[in-house]
């Protein structure tokens, strides 16, 4: 018969290796979730948007419409009545 | 990296730790989250969507990517991952450029100096896309009328009203800094012309106001070292911003003295600037410029650059609606000319801070002025700003004529806040179609979502047409021929 002792090794070695990566990944990704839920603001922020759906993908179009920042025309020096056409005041 | 590549590139490592960068600030504004540049030489803001009010209060600096990418997980509870991250992944490359609201280096903003007083939003009453602001981000204050030169060029109405004491300021500057409102900057003619100007000044520094003075006054070196003391026109890298400013508009004492209206005018100017910077501060030197100066931009840089002066705003003469004359408007040939010129001398004296207005006045075609007029920013007076001038009256605009017609309210009789909200002001931004009899606006398909939404030019109507109840001359619906502006 031949001897398997050294594949029965190697594939033991092998399941070892894997199921302390397992572990190893499962404690990690537990530790990572308890330091995230230890966060007060997190808390905080859970609580706060607990009744509302960010899924929306409309949505998230928009809050990344670069028109939601203002005043491109107005970088020299207007502070009030910001158009792309608005002067900076003479004076 | 191309751009599609770069889009899918994450904008921090997961071990980075990205935060909000001064000056930037966040506000709890009653029924949204507010985000804005806390800085008086521009108005900048945007009231957060919830996905961003949802996530930017964590970008304090104390949290890894990585760690913020797992709390956007927790907290939207997406059904795909990756693509959600990939979406936060966009919201947060879209406020690292052009506006560097978050970044790696840089002073953090103030917003997370109180941890326990982080702005948070209510998503309970969330509203949100706002037209307008729960509180102004932004006040202009006149404390006078009154000033030393009388400048051909100036826009300002100098209507001589009655001023409020330092005493009645200061219960107003207490009301603004109540309301968290940070960016109070002075407006009308000189304060300098106050007796009380460092009283002022001081109760506004205290609040921690974010402001810029203008002056024509001879600053002597006591006052330059009181201004000092105040830290106005310093520049100190993570404070809060408040400068001093200069007018020259000659390099030539004669010219300059013919154009203000002062005897000996360069002179003061030059005197003042080396008192400034001999206290440590740095003024900004500012400049109209109108076919007497418009060659002068080069020798106006070289004569205070070489007392001191490193900042520099040169702008093009634009129509006062009270004191205008023709030949202040320069030529199509002096605005190509300076298109070329200023550049060139910005590139030359890069170890300048040069700023300069680029018009050209350039005939537009139908598309080109449809395509500015759809991409128009907001008008802010009355959705996020307000004018206050020396008596305490309100209206929405330094540049509207102190009228009763232009004014929402009075400070001494209101506060800010029933002003804000109050009849006359939403009156104002929502105007009824009936003003607007014999103009493009009266009949137009569009008349809520413009003058409602995103609203107009108030000034530019009333200088071009003669009312603020018209269209303004951009608007590729108005039909009449307007007055030149600029």
């Amino acid at each position: 018969m031949p001897d398997t002792s050294d594949g029965r090794r190697k594939f033991l070695k092998t399941a070892l290796i894997s199921a302390g990566a397992v572990v190893g990944a499962v404690a990690a990704r537990t530790m990572a979730y308890a330091k995230l839920t230890r966060d007060p603001l997190v808390r905080e922020m859970e609580n706060r948007s607990r009744n509302t759906s960010f899924g929306s993908h409309n949505e998230m179009a928009a809050a990344l419409c670069p028109k939601a920042s203002c005043n491109p025309g107005c970088d020299s020096g207007c502070s009030v009545g910001c158009q792309t056409s608005c002067k900076p005041g003479n004076k | 990296m191309n751009r599609a590549e770069a889009r899918n590139t994450p904008p921090f490592a997961r071990n980075a730790y990205p935060r909000l960068l001064a000056p930037w600030l966040l506000r709890d504004d009653g029924d949204n989250l507010l985000l804005y540049k806390c800085t008086y030489s521009e108005l900048k803001y945007r009231v957060l969507s919830p996905v961003q009010a949802l996530i930017l209060p964590f970008f304090s600096g104390e949290r890894s990517y990585g760690d913020i990418q797992a709390i956007w997980l927790h907290l939207t509870k997406p059904s795909h991952k990756a693509e959600s991250l990939g979406e936060l992944d966009e919201l947060v490359r879209n406020l690292t450029a052009p506006d560097k609201v978050i970044g790696l280096t840089g002073a953090a903003s103030d917003s997370f100096k109180d941890k326990a007083k982080i702005p948070l939003p209510d998503f309970g009453n969330y509203r949100w896309p706002a037209e307008r602001t729960g509180v102004p981000v932004s006040v202009l204050v006149a404390p006078t009328n009154r000033c030393v030169a009388q400048c051909r060029y100036c826009y300002a109405e100098r209507k001589l009203d009655e001023e409020l004491t330092c005493a009645e300021w200061i219960g107003i500057f207490d009301q603004f800094a109540e309301l968290s409102i940070r960016i109070v900057d002075l407006a009308g003619a000189d304060p300098f012309m106050r007796a009380d100007v460092f009283d002022l000044l001081r109760a506004m520094v205290e609040r921690d106001f974010t402001f810029s003075v203008s002056t024509k006054s001879h600053i002597s070196p006591a006052w330059a070292r009181r201004l000092a003391e105040l830290g106005i026109g310093r520049d100190q890298p993570g404070a809060t911003d408040r400068g001093v400013q200069v007018s020259v508009d000659s390099a030539n004492n004669q010219l300059a003295s013919w154009l203000t209206g002062v005897n000996n005018y360069l002179d003061r100017a030059r005197s003042t600037t080396a008192n400034l910077i001999a206290a440590g501060l740095n003024p900004r030197i500012k400049c109209v410029l109108t076919p007497y100066n418009w060659e002068e931009a080069g020798q106006i840089v070289e004569l205070f650059s070489s007392l001191g002066a490193r900042r520099f705003q040169f702008v093009q003469y634009g129509r006062s609606i009270y004191r205008h004359s023709d030949d202040l408007f320069l030529t199509r040939e002096q605005k190509l000319r300076l298109s070329e010129s200023l550049p060139r001398l910005a590139a030359k004296r890069g170890d300048l801070e040069i700023v300069f207005q680029d018009e050209t006045g350039e005939v537009r075609t139908g598309e080109q002025i449809k395509a500015a007029w759809e991409q128009r920013p907001i008008c802010t007076g009355g959705r996020a700003a307000l004018y206050v001038l020396p008596n305490g009256d309100v209206s929405l605009c330094e540049q509207l004529p102190h009228a009763p017609e232009h004014v929402v309210g009075n400070l001494l009789r209101e506060s800010l806040l029933e002003i804000w909200n109050g009849a006359a002001l939403d009156k104002f931004i929502h105007p009824d179609r009936s003003k607007f009899e014999g103009t493009a606006c009266r009949a137009c398909p569009e008349f809520e979502p413009c003058h409602w939404g995103r609203g107009y030019c108030y000034r530019d109507s009333l200088t071009a047409f003669g009312s603020v109840y018209d269209a303004p001359p951009g608007c590729p619906r108005q039909e009449k021929i307007p007055l030149r502006l600029i």
